[in-house]
């Protein structure tokens, strides 16, 4: 028994000791850099060139989770193993504060260098993860860039006066709806509506069910991209009732690539509701 | 006297449902007032109470009804034609085999791009299901040997079912595989009732027709050939009738179990032992216990409905034990 406690110690005590060398040498950029989270793939891939990029995650190459697809469709994908990451030998990883727990605490006892950055819930934080990235890879001037120019886009917006704002419901798969504390309704805010979600007083990601959306009478409806895939959770935002309440011209959809992480993306989401919201009948 | 009692029987179901469905419109989410859903459902103007309950409230009354009136009778008619208690379509695998001939259509897109595939899914699914059973229990094999093979195909079927969604490429579709093997009528619409309606409505008259040969059949296989029935041809019409509404209701709504066991075992004291009586009394019976299923999901559980499958399995579940001891001598 207590010599196979001491093998465990002895065990650990090799883990926790030997891989310090493998750390990033103080004072270069990272050049082999691996992103363990679609979020921060995005980011990744807007400050640093590819050559520095050593892998991705296999859902920054589709085209419906990512807004730069095109740009993660030339570069290796990984399947989010510990095993594939030590394989790529990083000098930086990143992730996500939730995502791959287990795997991220195991690459850190190897004494692999990791910068978690967590999720987004507002243009001020997605401002603070550009920058904290850019902090991370070496490119602090460009990621001051970036996040200026997405203020500037936000700033660019008009929402509008306070109380002439139409009342936008967002609503997901399975009925659930945005309220306080969600980038979405961020956004849709940002765009120049009131948000359901948050003014039914419901806070994060919160079932919505249909009748109370319609009792509601909201002036627009506002859901996310139907993937071509069916299931019965997205078939219900094509229901009978909705169609009738919004028609046509009182519902939108914004493609999920473009805000289900917190980057500079959502611009082009909130440009999209503007101009929306613009051409809602009165 | 009996024909009198039945009479009464009828009448008494057909209030209860109208009772039951009126209080099927007015509960749900949406706090509206009774008066406006009353004006709502005569007025038919287009404001957002009249939306609430004809787009939303009435199309799942309709289903429970209608799905309930196919299981009772189902199960009505199964139990007489197999001359087996424990005949029903959910313990006898037809309900999961039509669920899983919907689910193939409707995870494939087969049924986005022509929306009566869904219900043929499912029907198809149901016949496959009944003959399969059949072909391993055989008719007026023993009740063992028929729940045995309920067993076998329920399984199987329920397998893949959770196979092929938990292949399917919309990344929902495994967290689906509740709603197709416990059922469900949340967020149904009028578009569902159209779809699934006019082949419930057609397998309901098919096997409501097979009434009188069933009630021959109760005097042994001999006596209905000599009575002048065709047995073949009686059992043509049940396969081909409870396929068509079973198949029908399971494509819209999932696999609901139990009601077909329940229904005629607590109505058949009231009419006697005659099928043809039987089975008008299990389809009302059927639609008024599905609607005060579908009445109670929506009441207890608001947020996260409960699946209408958990809970008629939680009243037929101890039902079907009482059966089974009750049957034990006979089984063993």
């Amino acid at each position: 028994m207590r010599r196979l406690a001491l093998f465990l110690l002895v065990l650990v005590g090799t883990f926790c000791v030997a891989p310090e060398s493998i750390s990033a040498a103080g004072g270069a950029k990272p050049s082999r850099i691996v992103s363990l989270n679609l979020c921060t793939d995005q980011l990744l891939l807007h400050l640093v060139p590819a050559p520095r990029i050593a892998a991705v995650t296999a859902l920054a190459q589709d085209p419906r989770m990512s807004a730069t697809a095109a740009a993660a469709s030339s570069l290796p994908a990984h399947g989010g193993s510990a095993e594939e990451i030590m394989t790529l030998e990083p000098d930086l990883i990143l992730a996500g504060t939730y995502s791959a727990q287990p795997t991220v605490r195991l690459l850190r006892q190897l004494g692999y260098s990791v910068e978690r950055i967590p999720v987004a819930f507002s243009l001020d934080e997605i401002q603070a993860n550009i920058r904290a990235v850019a902090a991370a890879v070496g490119e602090p001037e460009r990621g001051e860039t970036l996040s200026r120019g997405l203020a500037r886009r936000f700033a660019a917006l008009r929402p509008g006066a306070k109380k002439e704002r139409p009342l936008a419901a967002l609503y997901w798969a399975n009925g659930f709806t945005s309220g306080r504390g969600t980038l979405a309704s961020e956004i849709v805010e940002a765009a120049g509506f009131r948000s359901l979600g948050k003014e039914l007083g419901l806070s994060g990601i919160a079932p919505l069910p249909m009748e109370r959306l319609l009792m509601a009478a909201p002036d627009a409806l506002v859901i996310g991209r139907q993937q071509g895939a069916p299931s019965l959770a997205t078939e219900m935002l094509n229901h009978r009732a909705l169609r009738e309440a919004f028609g046509e011209v009182r519902r939108v959809s914004v493609p999920d690539h473009l805000w289900t992480c917190g980057t500079p993306a959502v611009a082009a989401a909130a440009e999209h509701l503007a101009r929306f919201r613009e051409a809602l009948p009165e | 006297m009996r024909r009198k009692g039945s009479r009464w029987l009828l009448g008494g179901l057909t209030v209860t449902i109208a009772i039951l469905a009126l209080v099927s419109l007015a509960i749900g989410p949406a706090p509206l007032a009774p008066q406006d859903v009353w004006r709502a459902v005569v007025g038919g103007e287009k404001e957002v109470a009249a939306l609430i309950v004809l787009e939303v409230r009435l199309p799942r009354t309709i289903l429970a009804l209608m799905t309930g009136a196919t299981l009772g009778l189902a199960g009505a008619a199964l139990q007489g034609f197999l001359r087996n208690p424990l005949a029903e379509p959910g313990l006898i695998g037809v309900s999961a085999s039509a669920a899983f001939g919907a689910v193939l259509t409707f995870y494939t897109g087969m049924a986005a791009w022509f929306s009566l595939a869904l219900p043929l899914g499912g029907m198809a699914g149901a016949v496959a299901g009944v003959l399969l059973v059949q072909a391993l229990a055989g008719r007026g094999g023993s009740a063992l040997t028929l729940i045995l093979a309920g067993i076998a195909v329920s399984a199987f079927a329920g397998a893949l079912t959770s196979l092929v969604l938990n292949f399917a490429p919309n990344p929902f579709a495994a967290l689906e595989i509740v709603f197709w093997l416990m059922g469900s009528l949340a967020d149904r619409s009028m578009e569902h009732v159209w779809l699934a309606g006019p082949f419930m409505l057609a397998g309901w008259i098919v096997v409501l027709s097979s009434g009188r040969p069933l009630d021959a059949l109760t005097l042994g296989e001999e006596a209905t050939a000599s009575l002048g029935f065709n047995l073949g041809q009686v059992r043509t019409s049940l396969v081909l009738g409870t396929a068509l509404s079973v198949g029908a209701a399971t494509a819209v709504a999932g696999a609901i179990g139990f009601v077909g066991l329940v229904v005629p075992h607590l109505l058949r004291p009231l009419v006697g032992e005659r099928p043809s009586a039987l089975l008008p009394a299990s389809a009302l019976g059927g639609g008024a216990m599905l609607l005060l299923a579908d009445i109670a999901v929506r009441a207890f559980s608001p947020a996260q409905e409960l699946k209408l499958g958990v809970l008629t399995a939680l009243v037929g579940a101890p039902f079907f034990l009482f059966l089974i001891v009750r049957l034990r001598r006979e089984l063993l």
